[in-house]
């Protein structure tokens, strides 16, 4: 942190949020509030003198509340700027002043309490986003009595008193008494890995860090005995084995179970907590001076700060996966890009991961944007929206539900036609689908070449066909899936691919039926895997549309079908495919030949209206 | 608008169940009895045009 503050290409920028971000890869506009210091960094020679006079003393959050510090404070000792810091909430008050001490004292007259925000723009060619995560609360499940029994602290509480740097300056005492603690358990997955309690995933870290504590503890206190309550232990990083082997010799136990009960003698604070070893099949119990809970990683909230203000997600049109971490562009190939061109993750802000993995993802991430910066120009695929301005009403919808946020939307009263900034445009053909008007033409996957593959494939027995539109990465691929597999569907099932499902259009649907076919399957991927950020909701929302609109035309909603099907999912592929083909069974000639007959009128009746 | 219980039916299976809906979110449904997706708000228009209703699950 320190090499990164002194670096003559890095200007770190403390305390500061990005609160607005408009342009497009490579030419990225940041709008950045840095907050107010009160404190001059330059000037501040960290004397302390400021600090003994503030009379405000609050618990210190570096040291997860175990010991206090005041309302001027060097947040730790190797912080970045090298200077003390005036916590504005923790103020006495700044108008009027109404303490002002620390204001008295300072030789270098380095304090301002006048000192406001400063809002400025930074232009910018790539961005990388390192908010990383929160430690799952305890206190919410009241997990093995955390807020009723002092003793039981948290693996994160645990680290800052063995740390030479902590509150006891690196001396391990008990919260209740002070004294030494020889028989400390350890109970792991302490919010990890349950879809009852905390989140259903595993935290990835905990296992070792509980190994490394073990081992911190047998080397700082010999003759102490530890005993790590588990589920499995997931030793699978480089050297990891050989660690958890030595705090094993160290002579560590390792007992397969999770406490059931936990209580505290009264008298000694001492915890009794019973167990059931799932190895041996017996009930123990065991008396310990502390325990420590391993607790999991859960994902940032990102809030606009309540004041309708946005966070860095929608300001960036990131997704998020269903255990709530932002998702990259493609787990495998691009597994440090956002969505979003130029936009990449370090850190935990896209899964727990331990320091090591952190670091090599912050080196990718890094890696990337400086490619993309050095190569000054940035080749994208051909699939990008065009907008047809003869036929372009400059509705905004198209703006409204570009996820890229790629279009900038017309102005009816400037007559401004929609701006479409290929640079940004992922290709999905959302706003194709979504416009009107048909002003929209998706390069490679326009309404005539779709209309024609539909045309072609009903061309003959169209009572034998399903028309189904498979978006390019998921359900496509998942049909790939089930043939590498050799999982058998139904000859009836016709592909047409699209990039994503949020391009297949309304009329293509009425076209199909029109045409003949019985059955029309929807299939993309599934909301958290959507490649193009939200596409696959305007998806959804359109589909209920059309089922409405059918059931007012006397058209089954039912010869409609939707599905969201992952590039993994070759086994659901098949299936959903067999049951449509069942259904297909069901459809009559007769109630084809109806629904063309109701389809033609409206097409006619549109038409009229048109003209 | 708080989230409420309402009644969706399944265009596959024609399973009825209660979800929570949220007209201003967008969420993946999914038919508790087949896995389907094709699921739709059960509106008392789109009851009526159905011929055959199951007890809801």
């Amino acid at each position: 942190m320190m090499d990164a503050g002194r670096h003559p290409k890095i200007e770190l920028l403390v305390d500061s949020e990005v609160e607005n971000v408009t342009g497009f890869v490579g030419n990225y506009r940041a709008q950045v509030r840095r907050r107010a210091q009160y404190v001059n960094t330059d000037e501040c020679t960290v004397c302390g003198e400021c600090e003994k006079v503030c009379p405000v003393v609050v618990p210190d959050e570096y040291q997860e509340g175990l010991s206090s510090r005041k309302a001027i404070y060097m947040p730790f000792p190797q912080a970045v700027p090298s200077s003390y810091t005036l916590s504005a909430e923790d103020c006495l008050g700044f108008n009027p002043i109404a303490c002002g001490k620390c204001l008295e004292v300072c030789d270098k007259k380095c304090i301002d309490y006048d000192v406001q925000d400063e809002i400025f723009d930074l232009e910018v060619g790539s961005i990388i986003v390192a908010t990383g995560m929160e430690v799952y609360d305890p206190r919410e499940n009241d997990e093995y009595g955390y807020t009723s029994y002092p003793n039981v602290i948290t693996s994160m509480e645990f680290e800052r008193l063995i740390c030479a740097g902590g509150p006891t300056e690196g001396e391990l005492v008990r919260p209740s008494d002070r004294k030494i603690p020889m028989r400390i358990g350890f109970v792991q997955c302490v919010g990890s890995r349950s879809s009852s309690r905390g989140v259903p995933y595993c935290s990835n870290f905990c296992c070792m860090n509980t190994v490394k504590q073990t081992l911190l503890m047998a080397e700082h206190y010999p003759g102490s005995q530890s005993i790590v309550y588990y589920t499995d232990i997931r030793a699978f990083g480089k050297g990891f084995e050989d660690l958890y082997r030595r705090s094993r010799e160290e002579g560590v136990r390792y007992l397969r179970g999770l406490p059931g009960k936990v209580q505290e003698d009264p008298e000694t604070n001492d915890l009794v907590v019973d167990v059931e070893n799932t190895v041996s099949g017996r009930l123990e119990k065991h008396r310990l001076d502390m325990l420590v809970l391993a607790v999991g990683l859960v994902p940032r909230k990102f809030e606009g700060n309540g004041s309708g203000k946005r966070s860095i997600d929608e300001i960036l049109s990131l997704s998020h996966t269903s255990d709530g971490f932002v998702m990259e562009a493609h787990p495998k190939l691009k597994p440090v890009d956002a969505p979003t061109r130029g936009v990449y993750f370090a850190g935990c802000v896209e899964a727990p991961k331990d320091v090591k993995d952190t670091v090599t993802q912050a080196g990718a991430a890094s890696g990337r944007a400086a490619n993309l910066l050095s190569a000054g120009e940035v080749k994208i695929e051909a699939i990008t929206a065009l907008v047809n301005t003869e036929l372009c009403a400059q509705c905004k919808i198209c703006a409204n539900v570009c996820p890229f946020n790629a279009i900038e939307a017309a102005d009816k009263k400037a007559d401004r036609f929609p701006n479409f900034i290929e640079a940004a445009c992922a290709g999905c053909g959302t706003c194709a689908a979504e416009c009107p008007f048909d002003a929209i033409t998706m390069r490679h996957f326009d309404d005539q070449q779709i209309m024609a593959q539909i045309d072609a494939l009903l061309v003959d027995k169209p009572m034998e066909k399903v028309v189904t539109f498979a978006c390019n990465w998921c359900s496509y691929a998942g049909g790939d899936t089930a043939g590498t597999a050799r999982l058998q569907y139904p000859p009836s099932v016709r592909l047409i691919r699209t990039m994503c499902s949020g391009r297949v259009d309304q009329s293509f649907i009425y076209h199909a039926f029109r045409k003949g076919a019985p059955m029309v399957l929807i299939s993309g991927c599934h909301f958290s895997d959507c490649h193009y950020i939200n596409a696959v909701t305007w998806t959804q929302k359109r589909v209920e549309k059309v089922w409405t609109k059918m059931e007012k035309l006397g058209i089954r909603p039912e010869r409609l079908q939707l599905d969201w099907i992952s590039a993994a999912e070759g086994q659901k592929f098949a299936r959903v495919m067999r049951e449509v083909d069942e259904m297909l069974r069901q459809v009559t000639e007769e109630e084809v030949q109806e629904t063309i007959r109701i389809l033609d009128e409206e097409e006619a009746k549109r038409l009229g209206s048109a003209a | 608008m708080a989230t409420k219980k309402k009644t969706f039916y399944c265009l596959r299976c024609q399973a009825r169940f209660p979800m929570e809906h949220d007209p201003k979110i967008v969420v993946e449904r999914t038919c508790p009895k087949c896995g389907s997706n094709s699921v739709r708000l059960e509106t008392p228009t789109a009851a009526a045009s159905r011929t055959e209703q199951q007890p809801i699950q």
